[in-house]
């Protein structure tokens, strides 16, 4: 990776794309000005690292600028709400995240809109939820982990904030695959979860595959059950899978990048975009990304990314957390309790 | 092979294109750091998709180089225009923009320049030096010790603040009351006012801080006239020369500072902002003269300065060796680092891994922080001609700036509001002698407390013994921060009583 020369072409190709940060009108597919890309979350997230790898790659299909905009807050409700009122030519498109994202907009019953109001234009990846454990356990699969927990080996499970999916997923553990924690923690993201899990705060918890892919290079802690469907086996060899212990648990703990348009947006424009964001998933540059971090690079069509934020999806989710915790109302209840 | 690695960055650093990425990120940086509520996050992640057809270890050091540059840009907004172009330069307002006020802007951006670089100098050649240590120190920190760090700040409150205790006490729960807006993290108590989203995540404590500083300031400025500075003065090298005399001349604030923000900055989730202030009021309670605080106080600015690039350093060392960012900017980091195909992790650190890479990433900072002397002073005598142009100019300008900046942070209107609301009173608190100090401590580690104590307690099943009982709970750092709050509110009291007592 390091060394002491660098490629000349490289070089002149850098400088060409650093000057191109104060070009302005350059010439877009949707019109002659620069397209919007509105990523809910801050800068430096999961979903902004994914649309800044394929922003380039976009740009080159759509021969036209785009811009990303981070609209973060209210765990990514004010830039969903805030593209929901955008125009509907084309100038903007957003990244939103479901199944956690229409987890989080039925947990607030302010919200007087519906997912399904958006417009679908594609999907372009999935991560989701595992279980990292710290290596001083020498914990390999989810077996050892209850056994673990009922013997008082192991102390304390990191959740991602209470009344979140993350938390659902913990509660669900205990009560329908038999994962009885002594304590169970919420932390404030992702990054204080891993922190608390390699410093043995707490003994495990719950991470995304993509910070768990951290952890696990950090060579303190393992990725130990995947809690999606998606296989990981090329990112975690070996690792266990909650599907063996029960059912699965897909709906609650795998999400999309579905990218989406605000309502009205027309089906050709938003087709253009697909095309080049199929483009840009199929680019070699980006399959060599997911190689190299683990994370999941996948193309869906407008079908397939309006099936994961429509209404039978969104009914699915109801009728799931319905039979196991007795809905919405009773766990946002149940939490509000606990808090 | 430590030593090969070591000489094998040398030999990378030392090439033209890599020299120029440095620079040109450095310079970036300045710029982006220059313009209130603008900072670091927004500049790296600008420039992140624009670095990926560049040779990794160019692209890293081009987003490390605008990471640092920005440090030091946030110094210039915070000592001519009494803004933080960055959060973390917030405490440099404090004695910074009086002095411009004074006449002495030269002296204080010299100070700015050369307390950055020594400071940066400092921590990365103690981080080349001391990393295995540092990566072991992240690990022991964990959420009591970071609850405690923050209580550490709050107690500050009784050290910086300036006449009346009471209403430095009551300026401090004030700020504390600011953060108790929005939903309480982790838990799920919404306190949202009237079940706006915009108020989700509370009230965004920059835009306090634009509005505490910048427009308070403005509004009192609309009220004089002539330039910032007062009265007639004269803006030459010998305020360049003053600025560096003086900070050579405090070694010991600048070692400890520097030392401050490396390791608070190494405390994921705490970051530069709160070393900047626990850095400030350090210096004013080891101070002789800690009443000159606050009205021009050279000091002030050499311990705020020396904090914020250390914490550049101390950033890292979770980032690189953990992948946990520690903030956005080291968010945004990790995301150029995985971009680039390198996967933060021991192998960071490891000479058989990219150990050549972290060498070279440090020794880059080195040099950045060079770059950052000789641009800074350069710069000194143009930039402080700000402090002569008419307020009827300068107004206009910062408040745009301002609002510009804030809007930038999240888009969020509410920003918008903050901004004014808090402008206002800035204005009458400043007026009426409460301590903006006190509440601005308040303001940036309301949140910081709250979170972890809530997790601390539920670690413990609601047991305070946590942060005391190391017998129990094994946190020996706890006590010994527990101990240090303890000292640092009673300690002056205890110390008066003996006097009085030796004294009769």
């Amino acid at each position: 990776m390091v060394g002491g020369s660098m490629e000349r072409r490289s070089f002149v190709k850098s400088v060409g794309a650093i000057s191109a940060v104060g070009m302005s009108g350059l010439a877009g597919c949707l019109g002659d000005e620069s397209v919007t890309w509105m990523i809910p979350w801050s800068e430096g997230g999961g979903t902004d690292q994914y649309a800044r790898q394929m922003q380039p790659l976009v740009e080159e299909e759509l021969d036209g600028s785009i811009e990303i905009d981070n609209r973060e807050g209210a765990g990514s409700m004010i830039g969903s709400e805030w593209l929901l009122n955008q125009d509907a030519d084309g100038s903007v498109f957003g990244t939103v995240n479901p199944a956690g994202w229409t987890f989080t907009w039925r947990a607030d019953p302010s919200l007087d809109w519906e997912p399904s109001e958006f417009e679908p234009i594609a999907y372009s990846g999935i991560f989701g939820y595992t279980i990292i454990v710290n290596n001083d356990y020498g914990i390999e699969n989810f077996d050892e982990l209850r056994d673990g927990y009922e013997d008082g080996d192991i102390s304390g499970f990191a959740y991602q904030g209470s009344g979140s999916d993350s938390h659902l997923v913990t509660l669900l553990l205990e009560e329908e695959y038999g994962l009885n924690y002594d304590n169970a923690v919420p932390y404030d993201g992702g990054g204080p979860v891993q922190e608390a899990v390699l410093g043995d705060e707490v003994g495990a918890g719950i991470a995304t595959n993509t910070s768990a892919a951290e952890a696990v290079d950090s060579g303190e802690a393992s990725a130990i059950v995947n809690l999606m469907d998606v296989d990981l086996m090329d990112t975690f060899p070996g690792i266990d899978r909650i599907s063996n212990y029960g059912d699965s648990l897909g709906w609650l703990t795998e999400f999309y990048q579905v990218q989406v348009a605000p309502p009205g947006t027309d089906e050709d424009t938003r087709q253009e975009i697909a095309d080049a964001i199929e483009y840009a998933v199929e680019h070699e540059d980006t399959q060599e990304w997911m190689d190299e971090t683990g994370n999941i690079v996948e193309f869906g069509n407008m079908d397939e990314a309006a099936e994961r934020y429509n209404e039978a999806a969104i009914e699915e989710m109801e009728e799931n957390v319905e039979e196991a915790v007795g809905g919405f109302d009773v766990f946002l209840d149940q939490t509000e309790e606990e808090d | 092979m430590t030593l090969e690695s070591f000489v094998g960055a040398i030999d990378t650093l030392l090439t033209f294109e890599i020299m120029l990425w440095l620079v040109i990120g450095v310079l970036i940086g300045i710029i982006v750091g220059g313009l209130p509520g603008l900072g670091p996050p927004l500049g790296m992640a600008i420039i992140l998709p624009l670095t990926l057809p560049m040779e990794s270890t160019s692209a890293i050091i081009l987003l490390i180089g605008v990471y640092s540059g920005s440090m030091y840009g946030g110094s210039i907004a915070a000592v001519l225009i009494n803004t933080p172009g960055v959060s973390s330069s917030a405490a440099t307002m404090f004695d910074g923009y009086p002095m411009s006020k004074q006449g002495r802007a030269a002296t204080a951006l010299a100070i700015s320049a050369t307390a950055s670089a020594i400071a940066g100098v400092f921590t990365i050649t103690a981080l080349i030096l001391f990393s295995p240590a540092l990566v072991e120190m992240v690990l022991a920190v964990g959420t009591p010790e970071r609850f405690l760090v923050a209580i550490l700040g709050l107690a500050m409150i009784t050290v910086v603040t300036r006449g009346s205790a009471a209403k430095g006490l009551l300026a401090g729960v004030a700020g504390l009351l600011v953060t108790t807006v929005g939903a309480a993290q982790p838990i799920s108590v919404d306190r949202r006012y009237a079940e706006t989203l915009y108020l989700y995540d509370g009230i965004d404590f920059v835009a306090v801080l634009i509005g505490l500083f910048a427009i308070a300031e403005m509004m009192k400025l609309a009220g004089q006239k002539g330039g910032i500075a007062e009265g007639n003065v004269t803006i030459n090298r010998e305020g360049i020369t003053n600025g560096i005399v003086s900070t050579f001349k405090h070694p010991i604030t600048v070692f400890k500072s520097a030392n401050i923000g490396m390791i608070i900055g190494a405390i994921p989730g705490a970051g530069a902002t709160v070393s900047n202030f626990v850095a400030y009021s350090e210096a004013v309670r080891s101070s002789k003269d800690p009443e000159s605080f606050g009205s021009g106080n050279e000091v002030g600015v050499i311990a705020s300065e020396s904090s914020n690039n250390g914490t550049v350093a101390g950033s890292l060392v979770p980032a690189i060796s953990f992948g946990i960012p520690g903030s956005s900017s080291t968010a945004v980091l990790i995301g150029g680092l995985l971009m680039h195909r390198l996967q933060p992790g021991p192998s960071m650190f490891d000479p058989s891994g990219e150990l050549q890479l972290t060498y070279t990433l440090l020794l880059a900072l080195l040099v950045g922080n060079a770059v950052i002397l000789i641009v800074g002073l350069s710069m000194v005598t143009r930039l402080g001609y700000l402090t002569k142009i008419d307020t009827n100019y300068i107004i206009p300008m910062v408040v745009v700036l301002s609002f510009l900046g804030t809007f930038a942070l999240r888009g969020n209107p509410i920003d918008v509001l903050t901004v004014i609301v808090f402008g206002i009173i800035g204005f009458y608190m400043v007026r009426y002698n409460y301590s903006v100090i006190a509440f601005v401590l308040g303001v940036v580690l309301g949140d910081i407390a709250e979170g972890n104590l809530y997790t601390a307690l539920q670690l413990s099943d609601g047991s305070f013994m946590i942060f005391i009982n190391p017998f129990e709970y094994g946190r020996w750092l706890s006590l010994l921060l527990s101990v240090m709050v303890v000292l640092l509110i009673f300690g002056p009291y205890v110390k008066q009583w003996w006097v009085k007592r030796q004294t009769a």
